[in-house]
């Protein structure tokens, strides 16, 4: 028996949580679950509009991290946390794809000014940008946040919604002409 | 620039937090009875884990009381074969064969005394607590079937998790208070009391507090090897034309009447009863360190001389000791671990008598007792080696053989472990944590 091989682990409580949640406390479970809730919410409800369907998404989201935390691996801060976001940032996506389809996009074309411009974003809150966001047409909203938020490439996009990587790129575009439009309006309105 | 205000957008959407859907949780507690079963489980076997050791705490009170008075009984029964009363001297002579019939006798109940305190107390535990008592009711009984060498610990602990639950809701709710975050509905809804703080300290205080310290109280018999018993000795015939004349100074007329007689003193120890209180502090996952207070009981016959002629007495030794033993944790599998433990153990004679009884020609001269003046310090080291099943979170069994070795202590006072520095111990006993792992 090595008796004196010193091991020096000490474990942080995000680890010290994760092992109780492993052993089924339920205190532990919902703690972990108040602790990324907002957060998880947020990345939902960039995707899906209707309440109902947030909360449907969520249960599974949750219900399937709670089922698969032993094939997680602890790999320092904010390892979970990006773990649970990529749980429910599939569930999100399972949802759209059989909700959502992205080739037929009814707009009017004219409404669309399709050079982008410059748009200022300051002194807007950050609720009116998430407002906005769930504004735009289901699959130009899809696209730009898995693009601009998510940082995931037109091809990883092309894979996770099953489009093509030229309709992913349009849809961005659009997408991004259409908020700004909506960006550029509002500060009028509102003289920002 | 094009590409600044969408780099804005996903920074600050990046961090973005909106309030959960309204029964969410519940959903996902009905969604998923797995947890409540689980819950509800574990809360009715904190309910009787808390009932069990506030039972268990009890027997080991009672435990105490009982193996006190057996052990001042069973001091006072030594005392029996030789004088009536301790200050009575009784004249009436002994005969050999009775004298040998009875020093076996006495013998077989040294034997047992050890033996038979942890008899009594595995049979008031047993009636008391079942479940967490029985393995180490077994191995009681087992050791007092076979007469075997082996004595069994029982180490008690408390816990206070229901306390440190509280202390960290409590925790919980200030922090969460200071530590809002920028949250632009900070009217809408208000956060619920047990929402974690986004900052680390308070947690860390729970981890730390809930789980490094272990508290024991512990009862047992330490293990150690009897010395030879009085009865292998063979005693030689007395001799004839010893006169009564002797009470004065019995001493000088036993060593004169055995003058021809190769004589010695023997010496028969029985096993050490020890008790202790430790507690433990876990330094990180494998390693922890453990100090307490013990007390310890020595006690031993003597005997010198030849069968008419002899000084036969018995000696009492209170140690009070401090242990230190660091213990690291080799491996652990599910319910079982195997650790290792390495210690010193330092203690103090704090009193000790000794009893005589002389007796010249088969009568009983003179009784006295003394106090014993020297009050040494020992200090022995001691390595073990140890297997714990815990069938419960927080509360376990575990077995743990290995070796002490007593240094001499340096004193004219003749103990078990002069006699045999080098023991052998076998240590059984339960084992609980404070707030979980």
């Amino acid at each position: 028996m090595p008796l004196f091989t010193f091991v020096n682990n000490k474990p942080t409580d995000e680890e010290l949580m994760l092992k109780k949640v492993r052993d089924g406390d339920k205190t532990a479970m919902e703690r972990l679950y108040h602790h990324h809730v907002r957060y998880l919410t947020a990345l939902c409800s960039r995707y899906i509009t209707n309440e109902e369907d947030i909360r449907d998404v969520m249960q599974d989201a949750f219900i399937k991290i709670f089922k698969s935390i032993d094939s997680f691996s602890f790999r320092g801060n904010g390892s979970l946390k990006a773990w649970m976001a990529r749980i429910t940032l599939n569930e999100t996506l399972t949802f759209i794809r059989k909700n959502t389809h992205f080739d037929t996009v009814d707009i009017d074309r004219h409404d669309i000014d399709e050079t982008e411009e410059d748009v200022e974003t300051d002194g807007l809150t950050d609720d009116i940008i998430h407002q906005f966001i769930k504004e735009l047409p289901d699959g130009y909203r899809t696209v730009f946040n898995l693009y601009v938020i998510e940082d995931k490439s037109h091809k990883e996009i092309a894979q996770m919604l099953g489009i093509k990587v030229n309709t992913s790129a349009s849809q961005l575009h659009k997408a991004k002409a259409m908020l700004a439009k909506r960006i550029k309006q509002y500060r009028t309105t509102n003289s920002i | 620039m094009k590409k600044d205000w969408t780099k804005d957008i996903h920074d600050r959407m990046g961090n973005y937090e909106k309030d959960a859907p309204e029964g969410l949780w519940n959903g996902i507690c009905e969604a998923m009875p797995e947890i409540n079963d689980y819950a509800q489980k574990r809360e009715k076997q904190r309910k009787s884990t808390v009932i069990a050791l506030l039972r268990t705490a009890g027997v080991a009170a009672a435990a105490c009381i009982v193996v006190a008075l057996a052990l001042h009984i069973n001091n006072t029964y030594d005392d029996n074969p030789f004088t009536a009363k301790e200050t009575n001297v009784s004249k009436q002579g002994y005969d050999l064969a009775k004298t040998r019939q009875e020093s076996q006798n006495t013998d077989n109940n040294y034997l047992t005394p050890s033996t038979k305190l942890t008899a009594i107390v595995s049979q008031s535990a047993r009636r008391l607590s079942p479940a967490p008592m029985s393995s180490a009711d077994n191995d009681n009984i087992h050791a007092s079937k076979n007469g075997s060498i082996s004595d069994n610990t029982v180490n008690i602990q408390e816990k206070e998790q229901q306390q440190t639950e509280k202390h960290t809701e409590k925790d919980n709710t200030a922090k969460s208070k200071q530590d809002q975050r920028n949250d632009s509905h900070p009217t809408a809804k208000s956060r619920p009391d047990n929402y974690p703080s986004t900052t680390h300290s308070d947690g860390k205080k729970h981890a730390q507090k809930a789980s490094r310290w272990s508290i024991s109280a512990g009862m047992a018999g330490v293990t150690g090897s009897a010395s030879e018993p009085m009865s292998n000795r063979t005693l030689s015939d007395p001799v004839a034309g010893g006169t009564s004349e002797w009470r004065d100074s019995p001493m000088l007329g036993i060593a004169v009447l055995n003058k021809d007689k190769a004589t010695e003193r023997e010496y028969d120890h029985h096993l050490p009863v020890r008790m202790g209180i430790s507690l433990a502090y876990r330094l990180n996952d494998r390693w922890s360190i453990e100090s307490g207070v013990t007390y310890t009981h020595l006690s031993s016959e003597t005997k010198e001389g030849t069968a008419a002629n002899h000084i036969t007495g018995s000696q009492r030794l209170n140690y009070v000791g401090i242990p230190l033993n660091i213990k690291y944790k080799a491996l652990s599998h599910s319910r079982f671990s195997i650790y290792a433990s390495a210690g010193l153990h330092t203690e103090k004679c704090v009193s000790g008598d000794l009893s005589r009884n002389y007796v010249i020609n088969s009568d009983n001269k003179k009784y006295e007792q003394l106090t014993i003046e020297s009050k040494p310090l020992q200090i022995s080291v001691n390595a073990a080696a140890g297997l714990q099943y815990d069938f419960l979170h927080n509360i376990g069994i575990f077995a743990e053989p290995g070796l002490s070795y007593y240094f001499d202590d340096r004193s004219s006072l003749s103990t078990i472990y002069k006699e045999k520095p080098l023991n052998f111990s076998l240590n059984l006993g339960l084992r609980c944590t404070i707030g979980g792992k």
